[in-house]
Order: structure tokens, then C-alpha cells, then sequence
């Protein structure tokens, strides 16, 4: 590959250290044109010299969090440059996604395999959303969580026989729709009485026979979340 | 009234019927001989009486007299029920009020005698109002009438005596029987005279010294012997000769009337001459009775005095006898019971007893027992009748009380007039004064009380709300210590987690050790360094805990355990959601510990229990007391640990919290066990005192588990005397049910002589309160005993007493008569009482419409509204006073009892209604109920302020103990950081210098593969270590103290001005310092900690700098705050590492948490926190805060 240029802003010197040698052994390409201890030192090399590639790490001096803001800066003023997050910030989730927003193009975490050849080179060749190992997985787990829970919401829509309608029904008691409210919606076909008879039968599909006394429409409606049958990301009601 | 009344009812017994002279006169002469013959010849009582009916033709009063008489006889046979039939007759028919009256009197007799006691009453209150109205004053037109009526009055009290002295009520007998002396004295009818003394002769009725009783008895029996048997009143001979062989069969009292009474005694002993040495006069004499009863057909009398000859025989020790004649006595009354069912049940009770006796003295206990028990039964039937006896004496009772009901109504009508016209004399007068009243209702008494009641109970107020501002001030003082401590521990934790990326980087590196290619050195160096600077960081760290080591002390005090498990009760409704069972320990052991701490540990062991026990389990709080320490522990019925991890969990410091546990998907136990154990350790270290705190673990897989721990205790000494002294009432019946239970199986087992000694011994030791049921059966057992051994005197004291507890207490039962028997004795008195009423109600009325209506309508509205008012005042008096000295619970009780507001809107509607469209007067009685209000509220206001502080002081402590437990735990666990890995850095040290070493040596055999391995295992194993150690501490920074607010700049400034002049005087040092702002503006922040930052930052640089200046600069979105400290030189390379986790300036490092917290926590990622040398010589150091933007 065409070699490239490269600053570095890393605050501590032994971590500055130990950086540039992975740079030197595994990736010689890489020609680093400055390295950076704090914000000021980073916008002075900026101006001298536009790198193809920033490695930024996140925190600087007091700061923990200074690097977000210096990735927006660079996407706002040098397009072109690539920004390659690397943090120690191993448990922050947050802040990975508000570096995402800012315009970086991937997170390393100092963490496992740390900095590599190959995911320099994939952010290198354009490609958005390099993560090391540790992120993957981390994500890797959201996802699964996710497609659990929508697959849990179609079996608990066929285990407790919801059609559309005791959907929407519970949908919009969730909402806080009285029950002529929803009987006065367009696509409900039943009057308030109906509905509280589904109510009743909801409730006796819902909870097994030694739970189901006294149970309200707010407990209702928490089961039905319990159970995945409502989705509380999905909470919309119907366009009348 | 009256009178007229009771002439009307007693008109019909005046009338006169026409009635030849002769005729009424030879029939009023049978009925008399028929009378003055019914004690001498009852043949010829009964042949009179028969006589007077014949001839009476239309004479029908006379021919009721006849019937009267026959009856009489009737009676005296026995044949009770004819005679009732008889009486029942004349009671329908007759309607002459002094026949009806010697009706009644006999009936009274004849239910006397069967132990009727309802009728006994029914008859008894009849003939009394009779005899009452001729105390009235009606009198009797005929001297034959006269007679009779004297005669019903001392027959009612002797009858009367002899119904109470069956019953054992010797009192009511005596007093009875005194009233009767009234009649008989100067009457001439020898038969009453007779009566009356055989009665008191016959015993019980005199009351005085025994042996003077005796003699006494014996001169009214003599009288009653003699003169009976001089004018042939055979009857009164028999029963009083009868009565003197009983006398004479007691050989004290027959030598005591020898002595006494000698000429007396002579004459019966020449009466009664003995013929048999064996037998005293006393035989001769009951001989003789039986005789003279039975020559005068007189059944009942002629058993009885069978009884007395028995009793002698018995005495005489002649048992076979004395069976035969009881025997023959029974069969006598029993065969009259056959055609004659009302009966002398007390009579044949006494038979039976005595037969019992007989038969107990032969040695046959069988037929004693069932003689003794048809004895007891017959006296339990007889005990059931007194009982409605005493409802029909009630109902006697309120007659009485109606009549006296009357007069005082008739008192009342005439006081009341006499009152009505003072009332209207004076009505005037004071409505002028109520108006009066009204105005200045500021000025009234009543007013100037409550005013002065409502400052007091201000004052009061306030100084609990004083009181409470001080603690509340201190707990605020104690949350920002540990806030400080708090930031300060996070950071800490901060500097733990530094190292990690360190070990990430030693691993990668070792990981890309070569061994075959000779060249690693860069990289061994490398590593080298990153081992040093490991170390390095760990030595700050050490450092620092040990500087802060003792600034968080335990919080040590005494307090019953109690307190903290009453707090963890409150958490059973998560467990009862679960379908757990909770329960827990009721304990008043007293422990020294801290108490905050003592609760997070139980509420963590229970969250576990919680966890690992599934639906239906159990999961209990126990303690148990040693000698100098209590153990607490939690003990589930879940699902229990392995052996292994029971070990794990007990010995070893660290481990994998998450691998504790069984496979089946619920591993993991988190750190709340280690939390546990490292504060018992800090305990042990804290004193000696806490040698005996121990955290243990017991569990068997499947089986559940307990997790105790171990704390000092403290000997509440006074808590121990007080649960030792009460007695409990059940102890007492359980104690008599035990005795008797021992008796009854002692006597079923015919260990006679030991239950008449262990009764005898138990009933002298009795003192109240005792259970009466008991003590009456275990006097019964005792008496059976002494039956079955033939000790006489012991069963009849034991048997009377027996009986006389038994007659005193039985329960009670209803009668079904009851209201109509009422409604017959209050039929005239209601009448006449409800006429009074009917016309003291007409009157008022009248009163009313005549006089007083127009005069009371003016009056009346003033006087509600004063009313209103006065009551108005005082629910607020009393609402104000509920307010005072009482505790801040008690208050909020009273605050919810308190309905002054809905009182005062139910006044204020009150008077706007009483006042009818008088607006003056209206305004006048608002305005008072404002006056009212007004000061009533200035009492809520404080309460309002007072529990508002309440409820901040409970949230502040709240929040002090968890920011301490949290502090305690974060201690905890940073040092069993340091203490668990400080070994880790420097072995790989070693292994990179022995690596280094080899790499240099010429040896043909490079170990640098083995030693690759080793340093890569160490690393991995540290790594994880310290991962889980760090976890553990990371896990309490979740909980949040930060409390965001907005904050003006310029209070920052003046915060940092206060905070800095306050630590130079306290230093004694002079320094000038400038703040200013650029523009007004306002930050989101935590106060407290901006105060922590500032301190951090300023105070460890005040002895070096010469002058201090703080800016704020306003941007766009944030604040730029920069501290400029003069005469500070710094380089480039040193300011960069001020706030670098390795920079070892712990204060800066806290400062650098500080804002990373304001990062997280106001919304606004990238605060700055910078430290630069400046153009002249001096070091800035600046940091951002959020901008408030909408100001």
C-alpha cells in the first residue's frame, strides 16, 4: 500500500511509546508526520501538516472526555482525514457512540490485541465502522439481545393467541387511551363494551388462574410488556 | 293523680254485694274455724272449709275463702299441683284484691316448697303490690279482712325467710324474718305467732356467738313446743319438737341447754324418758314427731322427721338403721312425687345426700356414688331455677324504680315551669349581652385564651423545628465529608483502572516475543517499563490509602438489633412476591456495631437468599446469643452451594464471584459476600473489642444455605429483669385444671386418703384470685373422698362449701318469659308515666307557641352564631392543643385527626345561613371566624415547615448512611487491591530482567520461549485478578451522589472567595486573589463538588504562589473557569502530566474526577481540564462547565 501519513494524540508517554513501535513494526507504511500530548499541541501539527490518518485518544490531560469534541472539529474542518479512535474508555458505551456521531471512523479499545495492522488498513481503504475484537463482541451481544426479543414477540403472540386488534388495544391502553378512545379509533371495530370484554379475556390468557384477581389495566398492560407482547421502543399510536 | 288512679282500680273490691247478714256471718265463722284449724286438725280444717263452700250460695267472696282454705290443706298434703290448679281458679275469678291476696301468699308457699323460684317471685311481687296500696292507705272494711291482711304480711316474710335460707342467702333469711317480727307481735293469730318462732328456732336466722345462738334457738323452740302442744297446734309441735332432737342429738348443745337452761331441759327429759342406754332423749323426741306428723297427715313433715330419726341413728353410728329409715323416707316423698309431680326437690336432695352418706358409711361406694350425684343434680336443677329468680327480683326492682321515675317528673314539671319564667325574665338581658359579644368577639376571654395557647404552642413548635434545622445542618455537614471522601475514593478507582490498558499493552507485547529471532530487547525494555510504571502507580496508590487511612472510621455504637431488623421486615413484600416465606427473629439483644454497615450486611445476605430461593421457599433472619457475641444469620431453603464454593466463599480473599453457584443458569454472587467479609475484617482491625467478628458460610448442595456473622454484645441486664417478672393468668387456671385433673384420677383410682390430704392441704393455701369452676370441683373431689374414708366432719365442710360456691356461681341463661311478665308489672306504671309525659309536653308547647317562640327566635340567632363561634373555637383549641408536647409521629397522627379547615367551612356556611340577609350581622360573625382562622394558621404553618424539615432530615441521613456504607465498601475493596496484586508488576519485572539476562548470554539453549509462557500465564492471571477485584469496586460507583443544579457564575466566585479567605485564616497566611466574570452567566454543576474541585486544586499550591486569580469566560456552550497561580513556574512536560493518571498529585487526580463526574452528568461530553505554564512565569489551570442556557 501507498504509504500514509499520520498523527498520533496520546497523553501519556510510555502509551505514546508503545504506539509508535506497533506502528513501526507492523505497519511501516505509515509515516508519522507528528505526536500530540495535549488539544493545543494536536491543532498546531493540524495546521502545519493535513494527515491522511488521526489516531486520537480520547482523553487528554484532565479531560476524559476532550477527544468527542476534537473528532467533530476534525470532521467539520478536514473532511478528507481519517479518524481512528483509540481508548482506554473499555466499559464507557456511551462515549463510543457519541464519538461514532462525531465522525470517527472506527474505536480500537487498549484492550486484547490492541492496535493492528489490519484494522489500520481497513480504515485506511475507506471502510467506516472498524472495531477491535472487544467492540465486536460487545456488540455482537446487543444484537442478539435485540433479535431475542423480537423473536420472543412473535412467540408470545401466537403462545397468547394476540390478533391485531388485542394488540392495538393493549397498545393504546399503554398509551393512556381510555377505553371509548380506542373504541373510537378507525381501525377498531368494537364498541367500549366489547372491549372490556376483551379486556377480561385478555386478562385470563395473559396471567394463570391463581393471579388473575383484581387485575387492572396498567397491570394489564405491564404483563403484555413482561410477555414482549408490546414493545416499549414501538409505542406509537395508531394514525387516526 | 295517683290516688285517683288507684281508686279506680280498687273500686270493684268496695262494692258491696247484697248478701244476707246471717248467711255471710255462718260462712265467714266456717272459714275461720277452717283457718284457726289448718295447724291443729287438718280433717277438720278441710271439713270447715268444704262446710263455708256449701253454704255460701251467693256469697261468692266467702265461697272463695273456702276454696282458699281447701287449698290449703291441699298444700299441706302435698298435693301441690291440685292445690295450684286450685289457686290458678280463684286467681282468674275473683276480683276481691285481699282474697287475691291470700291466693298469692299461698302460691308463694306452694312454690316455696317445690323450689319454683320464678313463680315464687311472680307471686311474691303480686301479693306486694297489693300489701303496698294498703299501705297506701287502703284499708280493709272488716275486721275478718283485717285479720287476713295481717296475716299476708308476716306470711310473705316468713315464706320469703325460708325461701332465702334454702338458698343460703342468710342475710336476706335474717332481714326477712326481722320485718316479720312487725306483724306478729301484736297479732292474734297464735299460728303466725308459732310460725314465727319455730322459724327462728328451727336455725341459720340468729346470728351472734355459737353457743349464744344456741340457747337462743333452744328458747324459741321451747316456746314454740310448748305453747304449741298446750293449744294442740300439732303441727308447730311436731316441727319444733323435730328440730329440738336434731338440738338434743348434738351432745355440746344438749349439755350447754342442761346447763343453761335446766328446767327447760327437765321437763323434755321427763317428757322423753330413755329407755335404751344407747339412745338419748333425742330419739325419743324424733319418735315422737314422726308419730304426731303422721297422726296429722302430713306427709312432707313425716318424711322429714323420718330424715331427722335417721340423721340420729346415723350419729349413733347405726348405719344400717339409719339407711332403712332414710330409705323409707325417700320412698315416702317419691311416692308422692308419683300422683303429685311438684315436688320437694332441695328435700329429696337432702335425702339423697344422706343416703349417699349411709351407703358410703356401709362400705357399698356404689350406691353412694349414685346417691351423691343425684344429689348434686337435684341441687344443680334447684340452682337453675334461682337464676330466673334473680330476673324477677330485677324486674321487681324497676317497678320500684319506675314509681320513683314519676315523682321526679312530677318534681321536674314544676321545677321546669318555675324555670321557664326565670328563663324568660333573664332571656332579655342576655341577648343584649350576646350582641355584645359578637362585636368584640377579639376581646372575649375565651379568645384571649386561645391566642395566648397558639403562641405557646408556636413557640414549642418552632424550637423542635430548631432543633431539627441543627440536625439537619449536621447531616448536610457529614454528606459533604463523605462526598469529598466519596470523589476522592472514585478516583482512586479511577487510578485502578489507569493500569489496565498497561497490562493490556505488557500482554500484547509479550505475546509478540519472538523467541526464535535473537532481537526482542525494544520490546523486553518496553515492557519492562510499562512493569515499572505499574509499579510505580501502585506505590501512589498505596500511598494514598495509607494517608487516608482512619479519616473513615467506623461508626461504632450500641443499639438493640431490633432497630435493624424492624427495618429489614419492611422488605417482606418482595419476598412475598416471589412466593417466599420471610421470616424474622424477634430479638431485644443489644449489639455494639455499626449500625449502617450491620444493615447493609443483612440486607445483602437476604437480597442473595432472595436470589437463590426459589418460588415456595423459605428464607429467615435468626439470631442467637453467646456469651459475649450475637450471631445473625440468614438461612434459605434454596438451592445451596457446592462444597467447593462453600470453601471458596470462606477462605479465599479473592475469587470469581461470577462462577459461585450451580449450572443451572443462576451462577453468580456477585460481591455482596466480599463486601461482607471485608467489613468484618475491617471490624477485627479496627479494635480487639471485635476479636469475636466471624463471617461464615454453611451450606449443603440442594440443601439451602446460611450465611452468618458474628458481632459483639452487649448484656442488657435491665432488659432481662423485666422479661422475668411477669406471671401469666393462664399459669394460674392451667395450675388449678392440673390439681383437679390429679384429684379426679386419684379418686377414680380409689386413692381416697391422698386426695382428702392434698385437697384439704391445696384449698388452705388458697388465696385470690383463684378460677371458682375449679376450686368448687376440687371441693367436691375432696368431699368425695372423705365420703368414700368416712371422715364426716371434712365431707360436710367440703360439701357445704361445694354447694355454696356452686349456688354463688353458675352461669347465667336466658328466660323466655321475661318481656311478658314486664309487660304486665310496668303496664300502670308506664301509663301513668306516660301521661305525664303527654302532659308536660303540652304544656311545654304551649309554653312555647304563647310566650317564648318570638322572644328565642331573635335570642336563638345570636345565639348560634356565638355557638358556632365558640365551637369554632374550640376544635381549633383543641386542634392547637393536639399540636403541643407531643413527638413529630404523634403530630402527624394529630395532623390527620385534625378536620379544623372542613370545621370552619361548615361554621362560616353555618352563620351565612343563620344570619337570614342580616349583613351586619353576618360580617360580624365572619370576621370572628377569620380571627379564628387566622391563628389557627399560623400553627399549621409552622407544622408545615416542621415536617418539611423533617422529611429533608430523614432524606439527608438517608443518604449520609449510604454514602458512608458505599465509602466503607469502595475502602474495602481498593485495599484488597492492594494488597492482592502488589505482587504481580514486580515478578514480571523479574522474568523481563532474567529474559534480558538470557537474551544477552551466549548459551546455546535460550529459554526464551519458557519464560514467554510464564510471563504471559503471570500477565493473564494478574489481568483477570484485577478485572474482577476492579469490578467489584466499579460496581458501587454506579450509584450516583451527584446532584446537578444551576448555578450563577458569580455564586461560584463567591464560593471560591469564601472557601479560599476561610483556608487562609485557618493557615494564618496573607495572599491576594481576584475573581471575576466577563458576563453574567449560569452553569449546570454539583455545588459540593465544585467546593471539593476548587479545595483539590488551590489549597495544595497556596504555600508556593504569590498571588491567585480565577476568570470566567463565557463561550458558547460552556464556561471557561481559569485559576492563575502567580510565582508558579512550571514546565511544558510537567503541566501536561498534572492531571495524567500517573501524574501522583492525588489532589489534581480528584480534581480530574470531578469533572469527569460533571462530564457524565450534565449532559455535555468534552469538559475540559488543562493545565499550561503561562507567558509569565506562572501556571493556569483551566476547566469548562456546562452553560446554563436558559438564564
Amino acid at each position: 500500500m501507498e504509504p500514509f501519513k499520520v498523527i498520533i494524540v496520546e497523553d501519556v508517554m510510555l502509551e505514546l511509546k508503545g504506539t509508535e513501535q506497533i506502528f513501526r513494526s507492523d505497519i511501516p507504511e505509515a509515516q508519522i508526520i507528528g505526536t500530540a500530548q495535549n488539544e493545543g499541541e494536536f491543532w498546531k501539527l493540524m495546521r502545519q501538516d493535513v494527515p491522511d490518518l488521526v489516531l486520537l485518544d480520547l482523553g487528554l490531560g484532565g479531560s476524559t472526555t476532550v477527544g468527542v469534541d476534537i473528532c467533530r472539529q476534525i470532521r467539520s474542518r478536514y473532511t478528507s482525514v481519517r479518524v481512528l479512535i483509540f481508548t482506554g474508555e473499555v466499559l464507557n458505551e456511551r462515549l463510543w457512540v457519541e464519538v461514532l456521531n462525531a465522525g470517527a471512523d472506527g474505536i480500537i479499545l487498549k484492550t486484547g490485541n490492541l492496535l493492528q495492522r489490519d484494522d489500520v488498513m481497513l480504515v485506511m481503504h475507506g471502510r467506516h465502522l472498524v472495531f477491535n475484537e472487544p467492540i465486536l463482541e460487545k456488540i455482537m451481544q446487543r444484537f442478539k439481545r435485540l433479535v431475542n426479543a423480537e423473536s420472543d414477540k412473535s412467540d408470545a403472540m401466537i403462545e397468547y393467541e394476540i390478533d391485531e386488534y388485542d394488540e392495538r388495544f393493549l397498545r393504546h391502553l399503554a398509551l393512556g387511551y381510555t377505553k371509548e378512545m380506542i373504541a373510537g379509533l378507525r381501525r377498531m371495530p368494537f364498541g367500549a363494551k366489547s372491549l372490556e370484554k376483551r379486556q377480561a379475556d385478555l386478562v385470563s390468557r395473559l396471567f394463570p388462574a391463581a393471579e388473575r384477581t383484581g387485575i387492572n389495566a396498567t397491570r394489564l398492560v405491564t404483563k403484555a410488556f413482561q410477555l414482549h407482547i408490546l414493545d416499549v421502543n414501538h409505542l406509537i399510536p395508531d394514525e387516526d | 293523680m295517683k290516688h285517683l288512679l288507684l281508686i279506680l282500680l280498687l273500686l270493684p273490691l268496695v262494692a258491696c254485694q247484697r248478701v244476707p247478714e246471717s248467711l255471710r256471718n255462718e260462712v265467714d265463722r266456717c272459714n275461720e274455724r277452717s283457718y284457726h284449724d289448718r295447724y291443729i286438725d287438718i280433717d277438720s280444717a278441710l271439713w270447715y272449709a268444704k262446710r263455708a263452700e256449701q253454704l255460701s250460695e251467693n256469697y261468692t267472696d266467702g265461697r272463695t275463702e273456702a276454696k282458699i282454705n281447701q287449698a290449703f290443706v291441699l298444700y299441706q298434703q302435698m298435693k301441690f299441683d291440685d292445690a295450684l290448679d286450685l289457686l290458678s281458679v280463684i286467681e282468674k275469678t275473683s276480683r276481691n284484691q285481699f282474697l287475691l291476696l291470700a291466693t298469692h301468699i299461698l302460691q308463694m308457699k306452694v312454690a316455696q316448697r317445690v323450689g319454683d323460684g320464678e313463680s315464687f317471685f311472680a307471686y311474691r311481687s303480686r301479693s306486694r303490690q297489693i300489701l303496698d296500696r294498703i299501705e297506701e292507705g287502703f284499708e280493709p272494711v272488716s275486721p275478718h279482712y283485717a285479720a287476713m291482711v295481717n296475716h299476708a304480711f308476716s306470711e310473705l316474710h316468713i315464706v320469703s325467710s325460708t325461701y332465702y335460707y334454702y338458698l343460703g342467702l342468710d342475710s336476706a333469711a335474717q332481714a326477712e324474718i326481722q320485718q316479720a317480727y312487725d306483724y306478729v307481735k301484736d297479732s292474734r293469730d297464735t299460728a303466725q305467732w308459732l310460725n314465727y318462732n319455730y322459724m327462728l328456732g328451727s336455725g341459720g336466722l340468729i346470728v351472734g356467738e355459737k353457743d349464744e345462738v344456741v340457747l337462743r334457738e333452744f328458747e324459741h323452740l321451747f316456746l314454740t313446743y310448748t305453747l304449741a302442744k298446750a293449744r294442740n297446734y300439732t303441727y308447730f309441735e311436731a316441727n319444733a319438737l323435730q328440730s329440738l332432737a336434731s338440738m338434743m342429738a348434738d351432745t355440746c348443745a344438749a349439755n350447754l341447754i342442761r346447763q343453761e337452761q335446766t328446767g327447760s331441759f327437765n321437763y323434755l327429759s321427763t317428757e322423753y324418758p330413755t329407755d335404751d342406754a344407747s339412745e338419748d332423749l333425742s330419739f325419743a323426741m324424733a319418735r315422737r314427731t314422726i308419730y304426731l306428723f303422721e297422726k296429722n297427715k302430713d306427709l312432707y313433715q313425716t318424711a322429714c322427721a323420718y330424715r331427722t330419726l335417721g340423721e340420729l341413728y346415723f350419729a349413733n353410728e347405726d348405719y344400717e338403721l339409719a339407711l332403712d329409715i332414710f330409705k323409707l323416707a325417700l320412698k315416702m316423698v317419691e311416692d308422692q312425687q308419683e300422683t303429685n309431680p311438684s315436688t320437694v326437690n332441695p328435700w329429696i336432695a337432702n335425702i339423697r345426700e344422706k343416703l349417699s352418706l349411709a351407703y358410703s358409711a356401709l362400705g357399698d361406694k356404689y350406691y353412694s356414688d349414685v346417691n351423691r350425684n343425684i344429689y348434686l343434680d337435684l341441687l344443680d336443677e334447684y340452682r337453675q331455677n334461682y337464676e330466673s329468680e334473680t330476673r324477677l327480683a330485677e324486674l321487681e326492682h324497676e317497678v320500684t324504680s319506675l314509681r320513683i321515675r314519676i315523682y321526679i317528673l312530677l318534681l321536674l314539671i314544676v321545677v321546669t315551669a318555675l324555670l321557664a319564667w326565670l328563663f324568660v325574665k333573664r332571656m332579655k338581658r342576655s341577648t343584649r349581652r350576646k350582641l355584645a359579644h359578637l362585636d368584640r368577639f377579639e376581646e372575649s376571654e375565651d379568645f384571649k385564651k386561645f391566642s395566648e395557647h397558639v403562641s405557646e404552642v408556636c413557640a414549642g413548635l418552632s424550637d423542635e423545628a430548631e432543633l431539627l434545622q441543627d440536625e439537619l445542618n449536621v447531616s448536610r455537614l457529614h454528606i459533604q465529608k463523605y462526598k469529598e471522601e466519596n470523589v476522592e475514593r472514585r478516583a482512586k478507582v479511577a487510578m485502578v483502572y489507569s493500569i489496565i490498558p498497561y497490562l493490556d499493552r505488557m500482554q500484547a507485547e509479550v505475546k509478540k516475543i519472538k523467541p526464535d529471532t535473537a532481537d526482542n530487547s525494544d520490546r523486553l525494555e518496553y515492557i519492562g517499563e510499562l512493569a515499572d510504571e505499574i509499579m510505580h502507580i501502585n506505590e501512589t496508590l498505596t500511598d494514598w490509602i495509607k494517608m487516608s487511612q482512619g479519616s473513615l472510621a467506623l461508626h461504632i455504637s450500641t443499639f438493640p438489633l431490633k432497630e435493624v431488623l424492624d427495618v429489614v421486615s419492611l422488605s417482606r413484600n418482595s419476598f412475598e412476591e416471589r412466593g417466599i416465606a420471610l421470616h424474622i427473629a424477634e430479638s431485644d439483644i443489644q449489639v455494639k456495631a455499626d449500625k449502617a454497615l450491620t444493615l447493609f450486611m443483612v440486607n445483602t445476605l437476604l437480597d442473595n437468599a432472595r436470589k437463590f430461593t426459589p418460588d415456595g421457599g423459605e428464607v429467615g433472619v435468626s439470631v442467637e446469643g453467646a456469651d459475649d457475641y450475637v450471631e445473625i444469620s440468614v438461612s434459605d431453603t434454596g438451592v445451596g452451594l457446592s462444597e467447593e464454593d462453600c470453601g471458596k466463599l470462606n477462605d479465599n480473599k479473592v475469587y470469581d464471584a461470577s462462577e459461585i453457584g450451580n449450572d443451572d443458569g443462576r451462577k453468580g454472587f456477585g460481591f455482596g459476600i466480599m463486601n461482607c467479609k471485608g467489613i468484618i475484617n475491617k471490624y477485627r482491625k479496627t479494635s480487639r473489642l471485635f476479636g469475636v467478628c466471624q463471617f461464615g458460610v454453611n451450606s449443603q448442595l440442594g440443601a439451602g444455605s446460611r450465611f452468618w456473622f458474628r458481632l459483639p454484645r452487649v448484656l442488657a441486664s435491665l432488659l432481662i429483669f423485666f422479661t422475668l417478672q411477669p406471671v401469666h393468668s393462664e399459669d394460674l387456671t392451667s395450675d388449678f385444671e392440673s390439681i383437679y385433673d390429679s384429684l379426679y384420677t386419684a379418686n377414680i383410682d380409689g386413692r381416697y386418703a391422698e386426695v382428702v390430704s392434698k385437697g384439704e392441704d391445696f384449698l388452705n393455701r388458697l388465696t385470690p384470685p383463684f378460677d371458682t369452676a375449679y376450686v368448687v370441683l376440687i371441693h367436691n373431689e375432696t368431699a368425695i373422698a372423705a365420703l368414700a374414708t368416712q371422715q364426716w366432719d371434712i365431707y360436710r365442710k367440703h360439701n357445704q362449701e361445694c354447694v355454696r360456691l356452686h349456688q354463688l356461681f353458675t352461669q347465667d341463661s336466658s328466660i323466655p318469659a321475661y318481656c311478658e311478665q314486664m309487660q304486665h308489672l310496668h303496664s300502670n306504671g308506664i301509663l301513668i308515666y306516660l301521661f305525664l309525659i303527654l302532659f308536660s309536653l303540652t304544656a311545654a308547647i304551649l309554653f312555647y307557641l304563647l310566650y317564648l317562640r318570638h322572644g328565642l327566635r331573635s335570642r336563638n340567632i345570636y345565639d348560634r352564631l356565638s355557638e358556632a363561634l365558640s365551637s369554632l373555637l374550640s376544635s381549633a383549641d383543641k386542634a392547637v392543643s393536639s399540636y403541643s408536647d407531643s413527638s413529630l409521629a404523634q403530630l402527624r397522627v394529630s395532623v390527620d385527626a385534625d378536620h379544623f379547615d372542613a370545621e370552619r367551612d361548615r361554621i362560616a356556611n353555618a352563620v351565612k345561613e343563620t344570619s337570614e340577609n342580616d349583613e351586619n350581622l353576618s360580617n360580624l360573625a365572619s370576621r370572628g371566624v377569620e380571627q379564628i382562622a387566622g391563628r389557627y394558621t399560623e400553627v399549621r404553618t409552622i407544622l408545615d415547615n416542621l415536617f418539611n424539615l423533617e422529611e429533608e432530615r430523614r432524606k439527608a441521613l438517608f443518604e449520609e448512611d449510604r454514602i458512608y456504607v458505599m465509602n466503607q465498601i469502595l475502602d474495602n475493596s481498593l485495599s484488597t487491591i492492594k494488597h492482592e496484586t502488589m505482587y504481580y508488576p514486580a515478578r514480571a519485572k523479574q522474568i523481563v530482567e532474567q529474559m534480558q539476562k538470557d537474551a544477552q548470554t551466549e548459551s546455546e539453549e535460550k529459554k526464551t520461549g519458557s519464560y514467554q509462557s510464564e510471563l504471559s500465564q503471570l500477565l493473564r492471571y494478574y489481568h483477570d485478578v484485577y478485572l474482577i477485584l476492579y469490578n467489584q469496586a466499579e460496581l458501587q460507583l454506579e450509584q450516583h451522589h451527584f446532584r446537578r443544579q444551576d448555578i450563577s457564575v458569580a455564586d461560584i466566585l463567591n464560593d471560591f472567595s469564601a472557601l479560599l479567605r476561610a483556608e487562609l485564616d485557618r493557615r494564618h497566611l496573607s495572599l491576594p486573589f481576584t475573581s471575576e466574570a466577563d458576563a453574567p452567566s449560569a452553569v449546570t454543576a454539583d455545588r459540593s463538588l465544585l467546593h471539593t474541585l476548587f479545595r483539590s486544586l488551590v489549597f495544595d499550591r497556596l504555600d508556593t504562589v504569590e498571588a491567585l486569580s480565577l476568570h470566567a469566560v463565557s463561550r458558547e456552550n460552556d464556561t471557561l473557569f481559569t485559576l492563575v497561580f502567580q510565582g508558579l513556574a512550571i514546565s511544558k512536560e510537567e503541566a501536561d502530566s498534572i492531571f495524567s493518571p500517573h501524574g501522583h498529585s492525588i489532589p489534581d487526580l480528584v480534581a480530574r474526577q470531578i469533572i469527569r463526574e460533571h462530564d457524565s452528568s450534565c449532559g455535555m461530553l468534552g469538559l475540559r481540564l488543562y493545565a499550561e505554564p503561562a507567558s509569565d512565569g506562572s501556571l493556569a489551570i483551566s476547566f469548562t462547565l456546562k452553560k446554563q442556557t436558559e438564564l
